[in-house]
């Protein structure tokens, strides 16, 4: 059998049935009509079998096999255990004669010498079939029945009369008493071969051991109930085989652990042990008495024994619908568990020597166990059991590289592997593996593809990290064979790493794995997360890298044409830069100074430069702690149009009202100080600004940017809620002679009185502006000017001072056309800088108005 | 890298597992690990070279665990230890020699 003509019916009938022999004599011309049906009969009706009358769990289709009487098919106390299913299970001699006369004379002498053979052996199970139907009447038929019973009188219950092929009562009595004489001699042979077998057992500590003979007994036991239909029961002694060997493995550090495992460890594989080329062999050969051939032989018959089991599922009509995966799975399964105690056998009884050959037969073993998965379904996109596939790919990608490495260590070992990869059958995996170990380049290319192979699988399986882990060892051995690595390969995600912890030896790992990576020229998202994390990990320790990391980063952040946040590239939700706020004046007025102290705590382990941090405030009073936990608040409305009141949905005003603050900046403000450096640890920083606007603002967030690199949080440390009052304090302005009449082309005095409500302590500027183009103020340096500014020197609370300023009414032919004198002045002083109210003169120059600004 | 695949089977076991013993995750050619994961979720992962494993009994594993699981509830008790950051604290060093001393 090779791989390319592997098929299921071919696995299948490579297992040879045990059959049940019964052997016969005399006259055979009318029993084989009976051979055929009772064939069939035996091997379609599963029949329930009581051992120590209790029935056998399950039930057994019995392979019938006739043949001609030998002595050496008699069972005797010479037979060993495993020759036991060599002998006959049931005797039968054939008579069919015409009359008493002819049994007399022809078949007697025959039967007692048959007889007198059986005799002689003990626990002989035997039967004699007398057919009848040539006898010509009853009368004859009764005489011949008579004469035999007289012969054989103690054992009536042994003598069948079979008086016609029709007769159907006849017929079931024969099969009932052939299958009880079957069922005697299976319980007889089995309760010896238990016996002997629970005997070696008991033996097993003992280093005279054999535990090729116990091992080659048990699979025999398990084939005979295999051969009898009871697959699931052999399947079981397959395991608990497997188990046994595997446990005196995992025991052979202790003291009392039996020398016969060094007598297994001391034999040469000398054979070259496949799966494909093992399926054919019936019985293991005392040449593959090693650790290795007994445990293939034992994957052959449970893989043979997985399909036998299918195969028997599948005819039943309740056969699940994943019966394919399901077994898909099962040979896999067994294929890993095979695997691995073989590598833990070397492992543990330090065998060096068959590290090569084991590596190679883990290769094609999962190869070839692929192949027959293949046969069921496609084991590629098996989602039911994506950790077995991860895990025999990993046991491939294992092997390869263990043997690189042995072969590496111990170069002489080629020469002996080559020969041992050429004994035949060669296989497609053999002559891969032999161009691998003759050649370095080629070892290299077989590694990267099972490397590629296995990544895909390992993370079908979730197992991510195994993937680093693989990916540093291709990259290990690449680099010692001085083999360009693949880079592309590297794949260290933001997910992948958010799984490791943030510790020094997590940043060796990861500048050993990645090293080439590091010095390449990517700006991706991925290799920023990458440097940062190793900077987080080493708390900036080291230069280099964080050198790399704001080098990257200020390139990313030109090609983005914007400032990469820390957030989107940090792996741990931790903050990384904390804000703390002392306490400051809550209320402020919009003349004063502003001065807020915060201590900023970087956590970025290495310093930023010419940093910019600002405290941002929202005056957006709709929020509600309701809102913010996105709960469901309804408001009550009131609609002008209709003059009806509605609950509404906050959510929903909230919305709406975004969209309107966006557009309006006034309810946001802003301080912001620019610091040198920003240092890893505490940063004390002060804030100082005008207060420009008034209203209600708390602080929302704080952002810390450089020109390549922002961080903004919300989280801000504050003893009292940092919220800002900013109040509007009435400051008036008052021009005292605005009642006189001003006449063209006269220099006149306009006396303005300015009162500060609250302290003012910067200069202030003043600025004139008249509503007409007449006006002219004359200046500092005694010029006209059209509107006069001044800076007013600071103020202290309540103070009011008085100012004079010097004015002219132009003449022009307006004024000409009507009255010489124009009475409609209207003057519009501008205080702070911003047009703080606003005053007019009304035309009759009566009264002034004053109007603050934002109030209207 | 050999104790960071091991928390891959720490993953897969725990959301299965009856009990904080997962038993052996990983194990090659030098070394074999184990697994433990507290109720809190804290992963703990013993790793012992093959020779050492082998001659080692389950019971004795799990014993080495619930040993070191108890020094560790110890020492975060510590109201001045913060969650996450490396453990500092005499006790518990002394208790991980002790753990040592026994099992060799």
């Amino acid at each position: 059998m090779d791989r390319d003509s592997l098929d299921l019916n071919g696995l299948s009938r490579s297992f040879v049935k045990n059959s049940v022999i019964i052997s016969h004599a005399g006259v055979d011309q009318s029993f084989s009509v009976y051979q055929h049906a009772l064939v069939s009969h035996f091997s379609r009706s599963p029949l329930v079998w009581k051992i120590n009358n209790k029935p056998f769990p399950h039930r057994l289709t019995l392979p019938l096999k006739f043949v001609p009487y030998e002595e050496k098919l008699c069972f005797g106390p010479q037979i060993s255990a495993t020759e036991i299913t060599k002998i006959a299970f049931l005797h039968v001699f054939n008579i069919n004669v015409t009359s008493a006369d002819d049994y007399r004379q022809n078949v007697r002498h025959n039967v007692s010498d048959w007889f007198a053979k059986l005799n002689s052996k003990s626990d002989i199970q035997w039967i004699i079939v007398i057919n009848t139907n040539r006898a010509k009447d009853r009368k004859t038929k009764a005489a011949i029945m008579e004469k035999i019973k007289a012969d054989f009188g103690k054992y009536t219950n042994r003598l069948f009369e079979l008086p016609d092929t029709s007769d159907q009562t006849a017929f079931v009595a024969f099969v009932q008493g052939i299958q009880q004489f079957l069922f005697t001699h299976l319980t007889l042979v089995m309760e010896i071969w238990d016996k002997s077998l629970k005997h070696q057992y008991e033996k097993r500590k003992q280093h005279t051991w054999e535990p090729f003979a116990y091992f080659s007994s048990m699979t025999e036991y398990a084939r005979v109930f295999w051969s009898f239909g009871a697959i699931e029961y052999a399947m079981s002694i397959f395991d608990d085989l497997e188990k046994l060997l595997h446990e005196f493995v995992l025991r052979s550090g202790e003291q009392d652990s039996p020398k016969w495992l060094a007598q297994i460890l001391n034999t040469k594989i000398e054979d070259r042990p496949t799966l494909i080329g093992n399926f054919s062999v019936q019985r293991i050969q005392k040449n593959e008495a090693h650790y290795l051939g007994m445990k293939n032989y034992l994957l052959c018959q449970q893989i043979i024994m997985s399909i036998h089991l299918y195969q028997q599922k599948m005819k039943s009509n309740d056969a699940a619908p994943s019966l394919r995966s399901d077994c898909a799975v099962g040979i896999m399964q067994r294929a890993l568990i095979t695997i691995e105690s073989v590598k833990e056998f070397n492992n543990l009884m330090n065998n060096k020597r068959d590290i090569p050959m084991t590596c190679c037969w883990t290769w094609w073993t999962v190869s070839e166990s692929f192949s027959i998965c293949q046969l069921l379904c496609d084991v590629s996109h098996l989602n039911v059991a994506p950790v077995v596939l991860a895990r025999l790919h990993l046991a491939r990608f294992d092997a390869i590289f263990v043997l690189a490495k042995q072969l590496k260590l111990n170069p002489e070992d080629a020469i002996q592997l080559s020969e041992w990869l050429k004994i035949k059958p060669i296989t497609l995996e053999s002559k891969v593996l032999n161009g691998a170990i003759e050649s370095k380049d080629q070892m290299c290319i077989e590694m990267e593809k099972a490397h590629d192979v296995c990544v895909s699988s390992l993370n079908h399986a979730n197992r991510h990290r195994f993937v680093l882990n693989i990916t540093h060892q291709l990259f290990s051995f690449l680099r010692s064979n001085n083999a360009k690595c693949p880079l592309q390969k590297l794949s260290v995600s933001k997910s992948l790493l958010k799984t490791m912890p943030t510790q020094e030896s997590t940043a060796r790992m990861l500048k050993s794995l990645c090293s080439e990576h590091l010095e390449s020229d990517s700006i991706t998202e991925e290799m920023l997360s990458l440097l940062f994390f190793i900077s987080q990990c080493e708390n900036g320790k080291d230069s280099k890298i964080n050198e790399k990391l704001i080098e990257k980063c200020r390139k990313k952040a030109k090609e983005d044409e914007k400032a990469i946040e820390i957030q989107s590239i940090s792996i741990t939700e931790e903050e990384m830069i904390t804000v703390k706020i002392e306490n400051f004046e809550a209320i402020q007025n919009t003349d004063s100074i502003l001065e807020i102290r915060s201590i900023i705590d970087s956590k970025l382990g290495f310093a930023l430069e010419k940093v910019e941090v600002e405290l941002i405030f929202s005056g957006d009073s709709t929020g509600s702690i309701a809102q913010e936990s996105n709960l469901s608040v309804l408001s009550l409305q009131h609609e002008r149009k209709e003059n009806i009141c509605r609950l509404v949905s906050e959510l929903k005003l909230k919305s709406q009202q975004t969209t309107s603050n966006e557009e309006n900046s006034s309810l946001k403000f802003t301080i912001s100080s620019e610091i040198p450096s920003l240092l890893s640890g505490e940063n004390q920083i002060s804030f100082r600004t005008d207060i420009t606007k008034i209203g209600c603002f708390v602080l929302e967030k704080v952002r810390i940017s450089t020109e390549f690199i922002e961080y903004s949080t919300c989280n801000v440390q504050t003893r009292r809620p940092p919220t800002l009052y900013c109040i509007a304090t009435p400051h008036s302005v008052t021009v005292m002679n605005e009642t006189q009449h001003f006449f063209a082309g006269v220099l006149q005095n306009l006396e303005i009185d300015v009162e500060a409500k609250c302290d003012i302590p910067r200069g202030t500027p003043l600025e004139i502006e008249p509503s007409t183009p007449n006006f002219q103020f004359l200046d500092e340096e005694n010029k006209w000017v059209d509107s006069r500014k001044m800076t007013l020197e600071p103020f202290k609370s309540n103070e009011k001072r008085r100012i004079q300023v010097k004015v002219w009414l132009k003449i022009d032919s307006s004024i000409c056309e009507s009255a010489a004198v124009q009475r409609r002045s209207t003057l519009s002083p501008t205080f702070s800088g911003i047009p703080v109210r606003k005053f007019y003169q009304n035309h009759s120059g009566v009264r002034h108005r004053i109007f603050h600004q934002n109030t209207l | 890298m050999f104790t960071f695949c091991s928390l891959d089977i720490v993953d897969e076991k725990a959301s299965k597992a009856t009990e904080m013993y997962l038993g052996q995750l990983y194990n090659d050619q030098k070394w074999r690990s184990f697994g433990f994961i507290t109720n809190t979720g804290v992963r703990m992962i013993l790793v012992l070279d093959s020779t050492s494993a082998a001659s080692l009994k389950d019971q004795e594993i799990r014993l080495i665990f619930k040993r070191f699981h108890g020094h560790y509830c110890n020492t975060i008790s510590n109201p001045f230890y913060e969650i996450g950051t490396p453990m500092q604290s005499k006790w518990f060093d002394d208790g991980i020699k002790e753990l040592y001393s026994i099992n060799e």
